[in-house]
């Protein structure tokens, strides 16, 4: 009987060690220290990003540290740093600093995870030096709760050189810009490229862009607001108007079944004349080929009524967690990110913080980063922005129409069924206090 | 009188036979007992770990199929609500479409296949063994190189796609991208790696015919293929009714392939429920709903087999 | 895959057509490994231009790259950790178990019996989301501990399951002997089953290894973490980095691949044994 008992003893005793002695080896985000002499945050940090955005964070962090000897910094660096922030703050966990796309900001402050920042934003100024359509974005119920990450565009690259052989105009409307894709069609040239099998949430980009330039900003607006239905006309005309544009092969068809770096390709190699994408695009191509000749335009608007508009977005927001043993340390560090000549640093590489106040002309960034970042601060000084889904759409109609807009073009759903599906996810939205309200 | 003596009769022997009983239980019971709790401290570690991985989940599943969780916020109880959704859902339906299709695809192309292979290498004296080693590689092969290698192989412009493109012929199939064909073009790299797993099961079922029917059938005049269709194959009915009901179960939660390739497109032209509830539960923040999905698959699965069972008992011999 | 449907069987005798048909078959069937080997040793702009063709030079050096810049060393480590510990403590559990189950027949244990079969029938993606969240709660999230503990508990069925048609064959007499002699259980376990059971546990071991090594989707689901990735996902985030370098791509594949074949050259008799008889009892 004692022998039985020690055999079991002892084989628990060694199934546990090893399996306690495996957990050495997870680097996972460690608690707070809440001590008295030291506090320490955590942040998550993306290992996709590039090497200098990510070099420069850690420069950032050294000098914070520097500076505030009674504080230090975790940064993890993980493969999907939403994911896990996700993850981890449904369970009640999470790090002090939480790094997420703004939808998931509005979900979180929605459950009360997050700080407001109204207090901090009053004691290092900050309410004066973002726009209030970055504020708008940032806030739910009324409190703001985030500090924006950057601020992204959706622009048409083209090729220059290409365009200036065939005396190819910029076009100002949706007809015009059916007649250029039919000549470069008839050119056997691809008019738009675009690929997404490798990460399909890439659809995210058309969806914005054919709403912001279909619907204009103003009836866009009511319909993320509640005050249009999905299912009316205009709405309609538009989603047509996009799958018209696929159904020409104006924008490449097997789109779904390519990757965006083949995709890109099919552009720098001259396969392609335009290729729809974001401002952060200017490095991958930049590091593709160098020598090739390219610029930037606006989508045209689709309506004869409307002014064309740059679709914006805020690829994400800073906020705090509820669970940060020291808050006041967290907002410390956050305000010295966005100190002016810390932030400008990271102009350089590409990445536009919507400070008002930057003076960006001093920076020495690529000539091609200087062309969006003029091209962004003079579309936003106009006003006249699209609205991007991953920033301003509710979480389900978003996640419904960039999941579907493939099936729609394929003709696998009606156009009528995806305004109707559209239409009730945004009344859940509403229902779950899902819609931003700007 | 009678009455009361048989009656009283009868329970005196039901006393003594309850004490024999008693007695018996009695005496055996001490060693029996010890026994039985030593049994069950060997047996505890394997079943507790498995119940703690995946049989609390499962009864979870159904727990959190009934609720409106969306990962982060309280989850409120609505009862069958999900369920009901489900049926409405033209979306599932169209995978679990989808779904029938591959298990057509499967019941029929790798279990032929792995017949002919399997009939044509029984013969084989010398070397059977290398054959039957070399064929089966692809099956220990990790699903995700799988699928890498034969995304590029239907890669339209490094694969057969361009191949095809270059040597002139207008319109090849393009694998992945149309949507007719995504599904089966996904179903049959799957099946590349299933054939060889049956193909042994059927080598060893092969190995245990009786050699003397087919002899027989020969020097009746028939030809090796009228021989193998109508003799050999029949012998091996339980192996194959085995195989089709594996092929079904199995289908029915087939997921790395087509997660891997094409995540369901495009469109969702290649759409199975697995990737359908996977999505669900990870990006689209519906893990109440993702629930009832998986519930209904582990039903389908639990009828199936019932129906099988019970066919069986009726004495049909599936 | 043979793409011929023909049934080619001509008259018993002709093993040579026979021989050709086969190896014509394995060669169909291969090519995509061997497209793998072939791809890894070109430089991208070949494999663009020259998909199916040999290397004009062995590019040996994709596979450092590769190795270096997929960080393959702690991928392997990871794996290994993961594997040795999984089949460590599933056929501890499991050997106890099964014998229990088929020498000592405890009542109830039919019901455990059946409640094995049952999970064996059902899917292991079924049970992603509540131990996703649960794991989360139990901060088990991304930790090799929390994979291997999963990797544990939905092996167990299968190995019960087919040790138990094992035990079935050690006849009783040897083990009625022993109790006769005063040995317990325990004793009896180690001294007499174990020795025995050395080719099951093999068998075993390799099916464990080969379903922990080859693992991808709780893998993938479970661990984000770069420095915790198994082979499998190391596989599948590089990939998804490097997508358009089909020549590091293919050098990956092969890196990944290679220690299960080397493992299944020297054991196939028993992998392929142990994969069809387990499957078969389920």
């Amino acid at each position: 009987m004692k022998r039985k008992l020690a055999a079991l003893c002892a084989l628990s005793l060694t199934a546990t060690m090893l399996l306690t002695g495996c957990g050495s080896s997870d680097s996972g985000e460690k608690k707070e220290d809440s001590s008295a002499e030291s506090t320490e945050l955590t942040m998550f940090w993306g290992s996709g990003q590039s090497q200098e955005s990510t070099d420069h964070i850690k420069t950032v962090i050294s000098e914070f540290e520097e500076k505030n000897p009674d504080i230090k910094f975790n940064l993890s660096i993980v493969s999907d740093p939403e994911g896990q922030v996700k993850q981890q703050m449904a369970a009640g966990g999470g790090p002090d600093i939480v790094n997420t796309d703004t939808t998931s900001m509005q979900i979180f402050a929605s459950s009360g995870y997050l700080v407001p920042l109204d207090e901090y934003a009053e004691q290092y100024k900050w309410s004066e030096r973002f726009d209030q359509w970055v504020l708008d974005t940032l806030s739910y119920d009324g409190q703001w709760y985030g500090l924006p990450k950057e601020m992204v565009g959706l622009v048409v690259y083209y090729n220059e050189s290409m365009f200036k052989e065939n005396g190819w105009e910029i076009p100002t409307t949706y007809d015009e810009l059916v007649k250029l894709c039919e000549e470069m069609t008839a050119k056997d040239i691809l008019p738009f490229t675009f690929g997404s099998s490798d990460y399909k949430q890439a659809n995210q980009w058309w969806v914005s862009q054919l709403f912001s330039a279909g619907m204009g900003q103003e009836d866009l607006h009511k319909l993320l607001q509640g005050e249009m239905d999905w299912t009316s006309d205009e709405v309609r005309t538009t989603v047509e108007n996009f799958v018209n544009l696929w159904e020409n092969n104006y924008i490449y068809q097997d789109f779904a079944a390519i990757t965006m770096d083949e995709a890109r390709n099919l552009f720098t190699s001259g396969k392609a004349g335009m290729f729809m994408s974001g401002t952060w695009e200017v490095s991958p191509i930049e590091e593709a080929d160098p020598d090739f000749e390219w610029n930037i335009y606006q989508m045209p608007s689709w309506r004869n009524d409307a002014p064309s508009v740059l679709p914006v977005a805020l690829d994400g927001s800073y906020s705090i967690n509820t669970k940060c043993e020291n808050p006041d340390a967290a907002a410390k560090f956050l305000d010295y990110v966005y100190q002016k000549d810390v932030a400008v640093r990271m102009h350089q590489f590409g990445t536009l913080y919507p400070l008002n106040d930057l003076d960006t002309s001093s920076v020495d960034a690529p000539e091609k980063v200087k062309l969006l970042q003029n091209f962004l601060d003079d579309s936003l000084a106009t006003g006249k922005i699209g609205y991007c889904a991953w920033t301003y759409w509710p979480a389900n109609t978003d996640t419904y129409a960039w999941n579907n807009i493939e099936s729609v073009c394929m003709g696998q759903i009606s156009i009528d069924e995806y305004l109707e599906k559209l239409q009730e996810n945004f009344k859940v939205d509403e229902e779950k206090g899902n819609v931003l309200e700007f | 009188m009678k009455k009361k003596v048989m009656f009283l009769n009868f329970r005196i022997r039901k006393r003594v036979l309850d004490m024999k009983q008693i007695k018996k239980t009695k005496l055996i019971s001490k060693s029996e007992r010890k026994r039985e709790l030593l049994a069950w401290t060997m047996i505890l570690p394997a079943l507790l770990l498995n119940v703690f991985i995946m049989g609390g989940p499962i009864i979870g599943t159904f727990g959190i199929s009934l609720t409106d969780w969306d990962g982060i916020r309280q989850a409120s109880f609505i009862g069958l609500d999900n369920f009901k959704k489900l049926l409405q859902d033209t979306h599932f339906f169209w995978a679990a479409l989808n779904n029938l299709k591959w298990a057509v695809f499967f019941l029929i192309v790798p279990v032929i296949f792995a017949l002919i292979i399997a009939g044509i290498l029984r013969k084989v004296k010398r070397g059977q063994l290398i054959y039957r080693t070399l064929f089966f590689i692809p099956y220990i092969v990790p699903s995700v190189v799988v699928a890498k290698i034969w995304t590029l192989i239907y890669s339209p412009f490094y694969g057969i796609t361009a191949w095809l493109e270059k040597l002139g012929i207008q319109n090849p199939p393009k694998f992945l991208a149309d949507p007719n064909i995504s599904l089966f073009s996904v179903a049959f790299v799957d099946s590349w790696r299933y054939w060889v797993f049956l193909m042994v099961l059927f080598l060893t079922a092969f190995s245990q015919v009786d050699k003397s029917l087919e002899e027989a059938a020969m020097i009746d005049g028939a030809n090796p293929v009228q021989t193998f269709i109508n003799v050999t194959i029949p012998q091996i009915r339980p192996t194959i009714s085995m195989v089709l009901i594996l092929t079904t179960i199995w289908s029915v939660t087939t997921f790395d392939f087509v997660y891997l390739m094409t995540g369901g497109g495009p469109g969702s032209s290649s759409e199975l429920v697995s990737t359908y509830m996977y999505r669900l539960a990870m990006q689209n923040q519906q893990p109440g709903y993702a629930s009832a999905i998986s519930l209904v698959m582990v039903l389908f699965s639990v009828v199936f087999m019932s129906v099988i069972g019970l066919l069986r008992k009726r004495g049909w011999e599936i | 895959m043979s793409m011929n449907k023909k049934r080619t069987k001509k008259e018993k005798g002709t093993s040579v057509h026979t021989h050709i048909f086969l190896t014509i078959a394995i060669i169909v069937s291969l090519f995509p490994i061997a497209l793998l080997i072939l791809n890894s040793l070109k430089t991208n702009q070949e494999v663009m231009e020259n998909p199916v063709g040999l290397p004009s030079v062995p590019q040996w050096n994709n596979y450092v790259t590769v190795w270096q810049q997929g960080g393959y060393s702690t991928a392997f480590l990871n794996s290994l950790l993961t594997v040795v510990v999984a089949i460590v403590v599933v056929v501890a559990s499991c050997g106890c178990c099964a014998y229990a189950m088929t020498k000592l027949k405890p009542r109830g244990s039919r019901l455990v019996g059946n409640y094995f079969m049952f999970t064996m029938s059902v899917s292991v993606t079924l049970c992603l989301i509540p131990l996703f969240f649960l794991w989360m709660k139990m901060q088990l999230m991304n930790t090799l501990r929390g994979l291997i503990l999963i990797y544990i508990g939905i092996n167990i069925p299968l190995i019960v399951t087919i040790m138990k048609s094992f035990f079935l064959g050690i006849p009783d007499e040897i083990l009625e002997s022993a109790r006769i002699d005063g040995c317990g259980e325990w004793k009896i376990l180690w001294k007499i089953v174990v020795p025995v059971s050395k080719p099951i546990f093999l068998t075993s071991s390799l099916l464990v290894g080969l379903a922990v090594w080859n693992e991808f989707f709780y893998a993938n689901s479970f661990i984000q973490n770069d420095g915790l990735r198994t082979v499998a996902t190391r596989y599948l985030a590089f990939t998804g980095q490097y997508s358009s370098d089909w020549s590091q791509v293919c050098a990956a594949g092969v890196i990944t691949i290679l220690p299960m074949v080397i493992l299944y050259l020297i054991f196939q008799r028993q992998f392929i044994e142990g994969l069809t008889a387990g499957s078969v009892k389920g």
